[in-house]
């Protein structure tokens, strides 16, 4: 490997160095840069909207996959670095970013933040009692399906009804056959091997989120209901039933190209299988472990502003547009069919999904609220989270890789009480 | 301007003169490697030493760096590492240079096209490579149709660090090679005919005049691929973040996930201080050993 490559290092230096910041814009012409991990054109409607009601500021796109974007975050508003205004911010990174400085507090827009989004969409982006972000979606989970598989196994569709949903038995007897009936896949998760969407398996099975204590600062990730969901999330694997090897970002590819029977995934795909000409699927609602109880992830991306901004009151104009603005917070789903955090938003969201996806998403609109109001599990909210989630992500992908579940999860839990002895 | 220095004779004044301009050339060079290289490694050295806002210098974060299992882990698998893919690289190039240094048809095809991975970005290489080693990818395709079985490749904690160094060297072989076949033309053909009429077969031509004559560039390509296989970190992050099971976490990807993903600053940079005397100790032995005995010099 060549000499010449630049170190990371040096990279991040420059970076905080502000030698690679643009020079400041002039009053009548600022730019903010918005830094997230969405693909570019998630911000086309809500940029257009916030550009014409403000003609003096413009947004500049910074897009990096997820996996970096927590990086990038560390990188740059921790070296104080003024060249990122506005950022995404996972909702359950908030406590930990908070205490490191990284956001601005917005408490005293309390009032405006009661007006336009619900009391559960503020605990999300609160610690301490204060409000450090702004509310851009929540989030829900839906089992995929892929009808032209499911007809050639002469398999039913999984029902939408929330009362008549499956068990995790039944899917996967329905995923096995599916496959042996020519689906090269039988079940595969979207947001394979992150927490966000394994966690539900963990509540639904009774084993709890894996982190306890006041300050659930404490792992719990060794208990024998944890080492047997995990154990159950390898078979998908070892069994045949799901692919290894592929990343989060290409398993949603997978189903829109016909390969996968059932896909355990999250709205903001739907926008995407609409656009998938050939593809004919339908929606369920998600399976759960008939020990135990259904439950689903939820929160999802906020909007923070950064403390080391020159352009703040921008900032905050324009992170304020696209999710306690109604008509904002709505062109903000547009793409990424998200349901919004803003009230009025959300109604006309899923007028907009049921014109959309006409038979399809019949039915969808009960099913959100049953689930927001239901089955969703938040994920632990502690300054340990971000540790807590790196740590866990790469033990389930030791497991899907043929990791054993109990050793696995013990050198996670090793990993975890070094962690959090650092913070 | 002391008066000394004006009564001087013209020709000193000119040296000066080439000595400002020498200045003026080197000083952006001098002033990037203080900006970026020095001061952020002083940083860290400094960061290393540190335990919380205004404390004393400690010995704490070494202290808690060698009792924690990943990053001791880390330098294991480095030094695994470094001990495979170094001399598979450099035979491999040496191979190559010496090749491609004969009087082959199309010559210059088959070294440009030897060289080209250096030109494509290592991440993109990374992605590119990441695809073909699926376990349903093109390259388990191909070992399928030859009988071969599929591979796990990268999912595998037995097959991922080798998958890496295949990567890494299929980067970088190409280019250790130019310098190679540069030092390999600067040997005078003389010798190779002196030890042609003196009846020397091919193998002992290169291990009594190539091997021997190449030692200098050798040295460099040594050196320099060891330094730059310690900071390996573009294919690691982007194909398996240090895993199956930290069989692939090299120290470069360890420290980066410390200050990056774990936002232990401290823990970071007192890694990055046993990194960079690893890498000087490393290479100081390396120089000594390669021109001990510089019989050409």
């Amino acid at each position: 490997m060549p000499l010449n490559r630049r170190h990371f290092l040096v990279g991040a230096g420059v970076a905080s160095s502000g030698l690679l910041s643009p020079p400041p814009a002039r009053a009548a012409d600022l730019t903010l840069n918005f830094l997230f991990s969405q693909p570019p054109d998630t911000w086309d409607a809500v940029i257009a909207g916030f550009e014409k009601a403000n003609p003096t500021i413009k947004v500049a796109r910074q897009s990096v996959p997820f996996d970096a974007l927590n990086a990038a975050v560390q990188s740059r508003i921790g070296q104080k670095d003024s060249s990122i205004d506005v950022f995404g911010c996972d909702e359950p990174r908030v406590p930990g970013f908070a205490r490191r400085g990284y956001l601005v507090e917005l408490s005293d827009m309390r009032p405006t933040f009661e007006k336009a989004v619900s009391r559960e969409a503020i605990d999300a982006v609160s610690a301490n009692g204060k409000i450090w972000s702004f509310p851009l979606w929540t989030s829900t989970q839906l089992l995929f399906y892929n009808k032209d598989l499911l007809a050639k196994a002469s398999l039913p569709a999984p029902p939408l009804d929330v009362q008549a949903r499956m068990t995790w038995t039944r899917v996967l007897e329905a995923a096995h056959k599916a496959q042996a009936a020519g689906a090269k896949w039988g079940f595969g998760f979207d947001q394979v091997d992150r927490y966000y969407q394994l966690q539900p398996l963990y509540e639904s099975n009774g084993a709890g989120p894996g982190l306890t204590g006041p300050d659930l600062l404490t792992p719990a990730v060794t208990t024998p209901k944890w080492i047997e969901t995990t154990e159950w999330y390898g078979r998908l694997f070892s069994s045949g039933l799901s692919p290894r090897g592929i990343p989060p970002e290409q398993m949603a590819p997978l189903f829109g190209s016909g390969q996968l029977a059932y896909f355990y995934g999250g709205p903001w795909q739907m926008g995407l299988f609409f656009r998938t000409p050939d593809l004919h699927f339908g929606i369920a609602a998600v399976p759960y472990f008939a020990a135990g109880k259904p439950s689903t992830p939820t929160d999802s991306w906020s909007m923070a502003v950064n403390p080391y901004s020159n352009n703040r009151e921008a900032a905050l104009k324009f992170a304020s547009f696209m999710t306690l603005n109604d008509a904002g917070a709505l062109m903000s789903t547009e793409r990424m069919t998200l349901p919004p955090a803003n009230k009025a938003a959300f109604e006309a969201y899923l007028k907009r999904i049921a014109a959309q996806g006409g038979a399809i998403t019949q039915g969808y609109d009960a099913l959100v609220r049953y689930e927001l109001a239901n089955t969703a599990v938040h994920r632990p909210r502690t300054i340990g989270w971000v540790n807590f989630e790196q740590i866990m992500n790469k033990a389930f992908s030791d497991v899907r890789n043929g990791g054993d579940a109990a050793t696995t999860m013990k050198a996670a839990d090793e990993q975890l009480r070094v962690a959090f002895s650092r913070l | 301007m002391p008066d000394g220095v004006r009564r001087r004779p013209a020709g000193l004044t000119g040296r000066h003169r080439e000595w400002l301009a020498a200045a003026g050339f080197l000083a952006p060079a001098v002033v990037a490697v203080l900006v970026l290289r020095l001061w952020p490694t002083l940083q860290a050295v400094m960061v290393a030493f540190e335990v919380g806002p205004g404390s004393l210098p400690s010995l704490a974060n070494f202290r808690f760096l060698f009792a924690d299992p990943e990053f001791t882990g880390s330098l294991a698998t480095t030094a695994l590492y470094s001990v495979l893919v170094n001399p598979i690289q450099i035979a491999l190039a040496l191979g190559l240079a010496v090749l491609l240094n004969q009087a082959l048809p199309a010559v210059g095809l088959w070294r440009t096209l030897v060289l080209l991975p250096v030109a494509v970005p290592q991440a993109v290489s990374a992605v590119i490579w990441g695809v073909a080693m699926r376990p349903d990818g093109p390259l388990n395709a191909a070992f399928q149709a030859l009988g071969l079985g599929a591979q796990p490749f990268l999912t595998s904690p037995r097959q991922a660090l080798a998958s890496i160094i295949v990567i890494v060297s299929w980067i970088g072989v190409g280019y250790w090679m130019t310098f190679l076949i540069a030092g390999l033309k600067d040997i005078p053909t003389q010798y190779y005919e002196a030890a042609a009429i003196d009846g020397a077969g091919a193998w002992q031509r290169f291990r009594l005049i190539t091997l021997p004559l190449l030692r200098r560039p050798l040295t460099f390509v040594l050196v320099a691929d060891t330094v730059a296989n310690f900071l390996v970190f573009a294919p690691v992050e982007i194909l398996t973040r240090g895993g199956p099971q930290g069989s692939t976490n090299l120290v470069m990807n360890e420290i980066y996930n410390r200050a990056f993903d774990q936002g232990d600053t401290a823990g970071a940079a007192a890694a990055t201080t046993i990194l960079v005397l690893v890498v000087v100790a490393v290479v100081s032995i390396q120089f000594r050993l390669m021109l001990a005995k510089d019989d050409f010099s």
